[in-house]
């Protein structure tokens, strides 16, 4: 094994000739059937959209940007739109050992087994809600340095804009997985992803990607929110 | 006005901040929030709805903190974690679909079991046509995955299933946790799960008395025994707990009541609280060795117990 790039707990491995993305928890157990190698966790991205993101990033040479860009420290907060059963949240929960990863699940088939991780980790703090109604987990929040969000929905860039706008600090990320198809299935994906862009209001987009072969019909877009001026 | 949070509450006008007191209290306002912030989302104008609708999001963890609620940034997210843990709890205790759910995840199980025994008999079959390692079941389907044609693609299908159904359980037994968490701790998941399916539900089957529970999924032997034709069945369904398995055989009876007595307590209080309690394991262990370390065959002395188990034991006979 060798590591090829390593910026914020995030790591590019080669493993025999293969480059996989991968994290390091504090515990190396497996979440979700992935492989552990020398104290790693390897982050599938066929099964997660943000591994995707990343071997794209370092095979484009861009990790680097890109990963500066999300700009994570191990005290991060992080808020997690879809957490769905927990597998790309539980490799954030990894990066942040001393921050908090606020995962945000509205189905309370998936948040069942997204509770044997939350037991599990001392540091994702599960919410079954609605992310289209993000004044409801006010309660329980705090701004946070990254919003990340993938949630397949219709109005995902109007859910992404408004959780950025309420709970995004000034200067933090987002991070959005586009998928093209759940917004329009006649529709031409590309001028979907186009359009669901254009509403991504209160953000500056930096970059952006398709998530090819891993995931069809998905684009991921990093924004980043304007430092308030006062 | 009082804008609720989590912790307590914060004065919106002075900025001052209270911790709510006691578990009780905790409880009722993490039900209240996510009842007013439901509300809120409807109807912006309640004095909680006002504040929470607002575009910008308080930093409650510098608000905690400066009030001196909590010692320090590791506290905050520790107490934060397990009210957040045991809200969903809640909710999803009270969310109408789980229990659906359940009941269908466990006949999913069931189905599971069933074809893959089916696939893997025919397997063995097939395989005994070329192959005599007379390797049978998981083993067998292991042994011929890498194997071309149809004999090797049933193989490999046999396998996917075994994934499927390890991937089932396991949903299964945080369903149950969730669902019933004492019947879970005391049952095991699987077989609480089996429980409320066969009741039709936890309210039914906390409504039910612990003899009920105990002859459950026997009903042919005590249908049998009605008609007069058998001896009253002692178990049903709760007979593969290890309670009952691993009393001796003429203590089983006795082993059966007493946990049938324990769940059905379970079955309640997950029914009302869903608190964990785990007293109740410690009592159940308790009562099964008493049974374990009494002779077989020989019963109480009269007068010592004045329960009505050793009048039950002689009409039995
Ligand atoms: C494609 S899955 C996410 C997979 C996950 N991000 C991962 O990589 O592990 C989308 C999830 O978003 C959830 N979801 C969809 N709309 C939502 C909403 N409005 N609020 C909260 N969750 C939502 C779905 O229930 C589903 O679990």
């Amino acid at each position: 094994m060798q590591i090829l790039e390593d910026l914020s707990g995030i790591s590019v491995l080669d493993l025999s000739g293969e480059t996989r993305v991968a994290t390091r928890p504090e515990v190396p157990v497996p979440v979700y059937g992935e492989r552990i190698v020398e104290g790693f966790r390897i982050w599938d991205p066929y099964r997660s959209k943000m591994a995707a993101l990343l071997i794209k990033s370092h095979i484009a040479g861009t990790f680097y940007k890109l990963v500066s860009d999300l700009n994570l420290s191990p005290a991060s907060k992080i808020l997690y739109l879809g957490a769905a059963t927990g597998t790309t949240a539980s490799h954030f929960s990894d990066i942040v050992p001393a921050g908090l990863v606020y995962a945000v699940e509205f189905s309370a088939r998936s948040m069942r087994d997204l509770l044997v991780l939350c037991t599990a980790r001392d540091n994702i703090i599960p919410i079954l809600e609605d992310a289209s109604c993000p004044e409801r987990y006010g309660p329980f929040l705090e701004p946070v340095d990254l919003v990340y969000q993938d949630v397949a929905q219709r109005n995902q860039a109007e859910i992404a804009a408004r959780n950025a706008a309420r709970y995004l600090k000034g200067g933090g990320a987002l991070v959005l997985m586009i998928k093209a198809r759940s917004v329009d299935v006649t529709a031409d994906p590309k001028a979907v992803y186009k359009a669901e862009v254009e509403r991504l209001a209160g953000v500056e987009v930096i970059s952006s990607a398709d998530l090819r072969p891993y995931h069809r019909d998905h684009w991921a877009v990093v924004a980043r929110k304007e430092v308030e001026r006062r | 006005m009082k804008i609720t949070t989590w912790f307590g509450y914060i004065d919106a006008s002075t900025g001052e901040v209270s911790l709510a007191g006691g578990e009780e209290e905790a409880g009722g306002r993490l039900m209240r929030i996510s009842e007013e912030t439901i509300r809120s989302s409807i109807k912006a104008s309640s004095a909680i709805g006002e504040v929470w609708a607002a575009d910008l999001q308080p930093d409650l963890r510098k608000l905690a903190l400066e009030a001196g609620l909590f010692a320090g940034d590791c506290e905050y997210n520790s107490a934060l974690r397990s009210t957040a843990l045991r809200l969903v709890k809640i909710q999803l205790r009270a969310s109408a679909g789980a229990e659906a759910d359940l009941l269908q995840t466990i006949e999913a199980l069931d189905d599971l079991n069933e074809v893959i025994n089916a696939l893997e008999e025919r397997l063995y079959e097939w395989s005994r046509l070329t192959d005599d390692r007379r390797l049978r079941g998981a083993a067998l389907a292991e042994a011929l995955a890498e194997e071309e044609g149809s004999m090797g693609e049933l193989a490999r299908s046999i396998l996917a299933l075994a994934e499927t159904k390890s991937s089932v359980t396991k949903s299964l037994e945080a369903a149950a946790r969730t669902i019933a968490p004492n019947l879970a701790g005391l049952a095991g998941p699987v077989l609480a799960a089996r429980m409320i399916s066969r009741a039709g539900g936890l309210k039914r089957l906390s409504e039910m008395p612990a003899s009920t529970i105990q002859v459950m999924g026997a009903e042919k032997a005590l249908f049998k025994h009605l008609r007069g034709k058998a001896p009253s069945p002692k178990h049903g369904i709760i007979y593969r707990h290890p309670a009952v398995v691993g009393t001796a055989r003429g203590a089983r009876g006795r082993a059966a009541r007493a946990l049938a007595a324990k769940l059905a307590i379970a079955a309640r209080i997950d029914r009302y609280s869903g608190e964990t309690d785990p007293r109740l394991k410690e009592a159940l262990d308790r009562r099964v060795q008493e049974i374990r370390d009494r002779p077989p065959g020989r019963r109480k002395k009269r007068g010592e117990g004045k329960d009505d188990r050793s009048g039950r034991r002689r009409t039995d006979r």
